[in-house]
């Protein structure tokens, strides 16, 4: 009995397409990894805010979007550039990427003629965004160093404060999509757009600070000017 | 002459002679010759044939036939048939001696020519490959085209004579590739088959690979409507046409008769009156109209943003009174007032292939403005099409010969990506159907033109015949004689006009060969004869020569090598740098 249910669940498993499979495959290896700041996993996060938003866009009708390498490249460059600048004010650093988006897109390679930068900035730890928080520069347990509550006096004995814990790849690219839907739902889930492309990565200026530390993120959304000239 | 009359059985002469006669068909002419009873002597002197495989018809008085200067390469006539013929003179052709098998009649050829031939094992083996830079030609297959090639010959296209696969009638542009196989380089480089279909060597007069092409996919030619190729010869050649089978390394023989009574006298009238009051007249002109680019340049920014303004608007009146004269652009309208920005990768390469459509462009001020203004005349068309390779337009200028194309696209004031999509796809649709709407009616103008210019045509002859004949002095002046061979091209491939290669007293000599100072045996080498302008392959160890000026060439991991075959015997071999 048990030899025959193995074997039933193994052709379930190799009839599910490979795309599918390496989709479930990142997004459970993204529930168990936490966010870390010395050793964050770029691709795996990269990819699971893009599954997710593709898992999105079939629940909508669309088609998935492609990942392409040369919108990836153009968002990491931008990452670069723009590595001291908070994106709080998301309008003005899309008008700004948007100037040279298509020239550099051009040259990279990617030859559709609308593109679009889509950025954000997010918090990586699961803090509630209410209770009072401290930072304790001398915990060489903690990565991130933030505790709940005020920071203990020098006469307290054996305080115990609660740690702000980090959140996980896929708790923490869920959050990404509910701030991305609040302000950019349209282009995200377009059907103009085929292809994308982004970069996450830490904004270096909020970490070690009595802040919660936050990831940029620069996502390119890719589509064909003329497509509709060409299905006639 | 096309045919000899029926009655010319009672022809009660006792010889008949042709002379500077063109017989297209000539088994239609020599067939009737031997049912006359009393003809002793045939003469025919410095006639020209359509075909090659005619034959006179048997006669059992004929005594003495003269054929001469005809450029016969074989003997047009069988003996036996023929019981009283005692002469046969054919001097002044290129018979090969080794033909004549019989005793009798006495048969006085005038040279000593021989025929050579390759072995079937030879023929196997050949390896013929069109490696060369072809000469390519992009035409509007609505309203076909007439050019020349390089070697001087002319290219008929007619309208609409392509089809794809499914027989599919082909529209829009059509690149043509042609390539002349004119010099010993292209028949070394390519190793060319130089042989008939029996295996003979071939003396090539003309020969032409030609191939037709939409979006990289072949196209092939109807068989009613072929393309027609006039090769330029400077003597009238009897040839035979043939097509060349690549995966059987055989040539076929089309079987194609020419038309070799053609007409080459010109008539010269001369005026002897100044009132010409009457005349008929051409009332209606058509032209197609000129086109506005305004150019606008940033050297420092590496920009170019242009617009392009039909002269006369976009002439989309329907109904026109006058008759329309001018071939407008109705479709433009719909991209009316749009700038274009070039977004192609070789800007100033298309910034001067644009200026320079107008005749008024000068290089100075290319170099100097950045605004400029160009205004173009005798635009053959202007079309829009999406880019199959990118995400952008291309806009193509057809101007005489020339067709270009850049990619550009427009400056829109819409921002949201649907919006511009859909603008995209909303004007060119528009466009389109304009597009076709506009090509019909220029057909039909160019109809109506040609049309009323025929009519003009038959007037204008009329007057001349029935008006004007006292009044001008008219004399016929025969213009260089020009070939009237022709070639119709029905599939893409390989065709050649040819007839057996003949040598006069030739010898077999063994050319001993050098190539860096030493030394050399070439296995198969390219004899090309330079005062008779013949090329064949032959073994390199015996080459049959004859009187002439020779070369011989060879080709060495695809690096062509000549040599000057003089009288000592001697090739020496030196590289050809490939053009």
């Amino acid at each position: 009995m048990k030899i025959t249910l193995s074997v039933i669940l193994a052709l379930v498993f190799f009839n599910v397409p490979n795309s599918e499979r390496f989709k479930t495959n990142t997004l459970e290896t993204a529930s168990n990894e936490k966010i870390t700041v010395r050793s964050l996993n770029h691709s795996l996060l990269n990819q699971t805010v893009f599954a997710l938003i593709n898992q999105k866009r079939k629940k909508k009708g669309l088609d998935n979007l492609e990942y392409t390498s040369s919108l990836n490249e153009i968002a990491i460059k931008y990452q670069d550039e723009l590595e001291f600048r908070r994106f709080k004010n998301t309008p003005s650093i899309e008008r700004k990427i948007n100037k040279s988006l298509y020239q550099r897109t051009k040259k990279a390679g990617f030859d559709g003629g609308l593109v679009l930068p889509v950025v954000g900035e997010f918090n990586a730890l699961k803090y509630d965004g209410k209770q009072e928080f401290f930072l304790d520069k001398n915990n060489k347990d903690s990565e991130f160093k933030l505790f709940y509550g005020k920071k203990p006096r020098k006469s307290e004995k054996d305080p115990v404060r609660e740690e702000i814990e980090a959140l996980d790849y896929l708790s923490f690219a869920k959050k990404v999509l509910k701030n991305l839907e609040s302000d950019n739902k349209k282009q995200l889930y377009s059907k103009v757009y085929k292809w994308g492309g982004l970069h996450l990565q830490w904004y270096y200026k909020s970490l070690n600070k009595r802040k919660i530390p936050q990831i940029k993120m620069v996502f390119l959304l890719g589509g064909y000017a003329t497509a509709g000239m060409r299905l006639e | 002459m096309e045919k000899l009359s029926s009655s010319f059985s009672r022809f009660r002469g006792k010889s008949v002679a042709f002379r500077n006669c063109s017989f297209s068909n000539p088994s239609d002419v020599f067939n009737e010759i031997g049912k006359n009873k009393k003809i002793k002597k045939l003469y025919i002197k410095n006639c020209v044939f359509g075909r090659s495989n005619w034959e006179i018809k048997g006669s059992e008085k004929l005594e003495e036939i003269y054929i001469n200067n005809c450029g016969l390469t074989y003997f047009p006539l069988q003996p036996e048939n023929f019981p009283k013929l005692k002469m046969l003179n054919v001097v002044g052709n290129k018979i090969a001696k080794n033909k004549i098998t019989w005793q009798s009649p006495k048969t006085v050829i005038g040279a000593d020519y021989q025929t050579i031939s390759y072995a079937a094992h030879e023929l196997k083996k050949w390896d013929y490959k069109q490696n060369q830079k072809t000469i390519k030609r992009t035409i509007y297959t609505e309203v076909g085209d007439l050019f020349d090639l390089p070697s001087g010959a002319k290219v008929e296209i007619k309208p609409a004579c392509f089809i794809g696969t499914g027989n599919v009638d082909v529209t829009g542009d059509v690149t043509l590739e042609f390539k002349e196989i004119v010099n010993a380089q292209d028949f070394a480089l390519t190793k060319y088959p130089s042989y008939l279909p029996g295996g003979e060597v071939a003396d090539v007069k003309y020969a032409v690979e030609v191939r037709a092409f939409q979006e990289d996919k072949e196209v092939y030619v109807k068989s009613d409507k072929p393309i027609i190729i006039y090769p330029k010869f400077n003597k009238n050649y009897a040839l035979e046409k043939y097509f060349y089978l690549n995966y059987k390394s055989e040539w076929q023989n089309l079987n194609q008769q020419t038309n070799v009574c053609i007409d080459n006298s010109e008539t010269e009238i001369t005026p002897n009156c100044s009132d010409y009051s009457d005349i008929p007249k051409m009332m209606q002109d058509l032209k197609v109209s000129k086109v506005f680019i305004r150019l606008q340049r940033r050297k420092k920014k590496n920009k170019l943003n242009f617009e392009i303004t039909p002269e006369y608007g976009y002439r989309e009146q329907l109904f026109n009174p006058f008759g329309d004269k001018i071939k407008g652009y109705p479709e433009l309208k719909h991209y009316k007032g749009i700038k274009w920005r070039y977004v192609g990768d070789s800007m100033e390469q298309d910034l001067k292939k644009l200026y320079f459509l107008s005749d008024e462009a000068k290089a100075e001020k290319l170099k100097k403005y950045n605004s400029l203004k160009a205004y173009v005349l005798d635009i053959k068309d202007i079309r829009v099409y999406p880019n199959p390779n990118d995400d952008n337009y291309l806009i193509q200028f057809i101007q005489g010969r020339d067709t270009f194309s850049i990619e550009a696209l427009p400056f829109l004031t819409v921002y949201k990506a649907k919006k511009i999509q859909r603008w995209h796809k909303v004007k060119y649709r528009r466009y389109k159907k304009a597009l076709a709407k506009r090509k019909d009616k220029w057909l039909k103008m160019d109809t109506t033109f040609i049309n009323k210019y025929e009519n003009y045509e038959v007037h204008l002859e009329a007057y001349r015949i029935n008006s004007l004949q006292a009044l001008y002095s008219i004399a016929n002046n025969h213009k260089e004689s020009e070939s009237a061979e022709i070639l119709k091209i029905y599939k893409p491939g390989l065709y050649q006009m040819a007839s057996p290669l003949l040598i006069n007293k030739g010898e077999i000599k063994k050319p001993v060969y050098y190539i860096h100072g030493k030394r050399f045996h070439p296995k198969r080498v390219l004899v090309s004869n330079q005062s008779k302008g013949y090329n064949f392959w032959a073994n390199a160890k015996e080459i049959p020569k004859e009187a002439g000026g020779y070369t011989i060439s060879t080709v060495i991991d695809n690096v062509l090598y000549k040599g000057t075959w003089g009288k000592d015997n001697k090739v020496t071999f030196e590289k050809v740098e490939v053009k």
